[in-house]
């Protein structure tokens, strides 16, 4: 049941922290499509957040950068739906880092705009233990597929930085 | 959305290594430390899962829930939300019907409970198609699990859906939350409440009524 994983840590203990960190990167998406980016500013207080190599670190610059980067329309919303999927999460044997890699596959519907996919990507994640709790140290967006990204972002995706 | 950090159940067989003083130690030499520590104080009362020093407590939380009981939960109830899927894009409304013999289902303003209620509403809110199916794919996501005890729990999850049928090409027509509630009845983990958010909507003439439809605005 509990048998030993690579590391020193049990397996136990990868599975416990593998829930911690999976809930981390739902309760970000659910943040974001409900366009509540203080709360994402929160979660990322102490992290780097990297958008297509434009860095920003901490709760100020991470709630400007999605403030000045995110549309957010009518209802508040970006209107953007972001499904998660394929995330491969690696423990680090010590038990106090982690880091993963996800699928985003982002719908978006509003006025002008109908019902439509409009990028899909990974996000490359890292996280740490701190002060018993799990947080994001680092997350990189890294965007694959493109379509009409009119009404999310901000400012055009330069395609050389994909 | 962030629940408390779950504790860890002191199963003999859990070697919780995280702490690097622990990591010098062997498996047996750590459980025989747990067993002593346990003995000297068998229910110590903290807050979270960690000590101050990071390690991980192998203690019960105050519900009653241990970590691997949470995780064991959380697998059963996303069984239960992935069966759901699997019978609703199937158009087997019965069954769906049998797993909300114990829930309220449907969204706010339009619900139905009991095994008749939920296949009725389900009958007339869901169109299927010529082989059977609503000719729908929904994809569950981001769910978020609030194990609150043993024999309650909760999630919130995404959906989103795709449908292809003749004259209607591939593409998504709907996006939304479902918002639930568990309870383990007679032994087993049951839906005593499902309620849907919908959130963008596409083309939906080939999947619900239009009673539906409007409630969306």
């Amino acid at each position: 049941m509990t048998t030993q994983a690579d590391g020193p840590i049990a397996a136990i203990d990868k599975l416990v922290i593998e829930n911690e960190i999976n809930r981390l990167l739902a309760t970000y998406v659910h943040y974001l499509d409900d366009g509540k980016f203080a709360e994402i500013a929160g979660m990322m207080a102490n992290a780097s957040f990297d958008v297509l190599g434009d860095v920003a670190t901490g709760r100020n610059e991470v709630a400007a950068f999605l403030q000045g980067g995110v549309q957010r329309h009518a209802d508040g919303t970006p209107r953007t739906w972001h499904a998660l999927s394929n995330i491969l999460i690696n423990v680090d044997p010590a038990g106090d880092r982690a880091a993963s890699v996800s699928y985003f596959t982002v719908h978006q519907e509003l006025e002008g705009l109908p019902l439509q996919p409009i990028v899909a990507g990974r996000y490359h994640d890292t996280f740490e233990l701190h002060g018993g709790e799990w947080r994001f140290a680092t997350r990189a967006i890294k965007a694959r597929l493109i379509g009409d990204l009119r009404f999310h972002v901000a400012t055009p995706i330069d395609p050389s930085k994909l | 959305l962030f629940r408390n950090l779950e504790l860890w159940a002191p199963e003999p067989s859990a070697k919780s290594h995280l702490h690097p003083e622990n990591r010098e130690r062997s498996p047996e030499s750590l459980f025989r430390h747990r067993a002593s520590a346990a003995e000297a104080s068998p229910k110590p009362a903290v807050e979270a899962g960690f000590t101050q020093e990071g390690k991980i407590m192998t203690t019960n939380t105050a519900n009653g829930v241990s970590a691997i009981d949470k995780l064991v939960i959380e697998s059963e109830i996303a069984r239960l939300m992935a069966t759901y899927v699997h019978y609703l894009d199937d158009g087997k409304f019965n069954d769906i019907a049998k797993m909300m013999a114990h829930a309220e289902f449907g969204m706010t303003g339009y619900t139905a409970t009991g095994v008749e209620g939920v296949e009725g509403f389900l009958i007339a809110a869901v169109q299927r198609h010529e082989d059977g199916t609503p000719r729908t794919w929904h994809a569950v996501s981001n769910v978020l699990f609030d194990v609150q005890s043993r024999e309650r729990a909760t999630a919130v999850s995404y959906y989103t859906v795709h449908q292809e049928l003749e004259g209607f090409p591939l593409q998504p027509i709907s996006t939304g939350r479902y918002h639930d509630i568990f309870e383990k009845i007679e032994g087993e983990w049951r839906f005593v409440s499902r309620l849907l958010e919908p959130r963008l909507a596409g083309i939906l003439i080939n999947h619900s009524v239009a009673a539906l439809e409007a409630s969306k605005a």
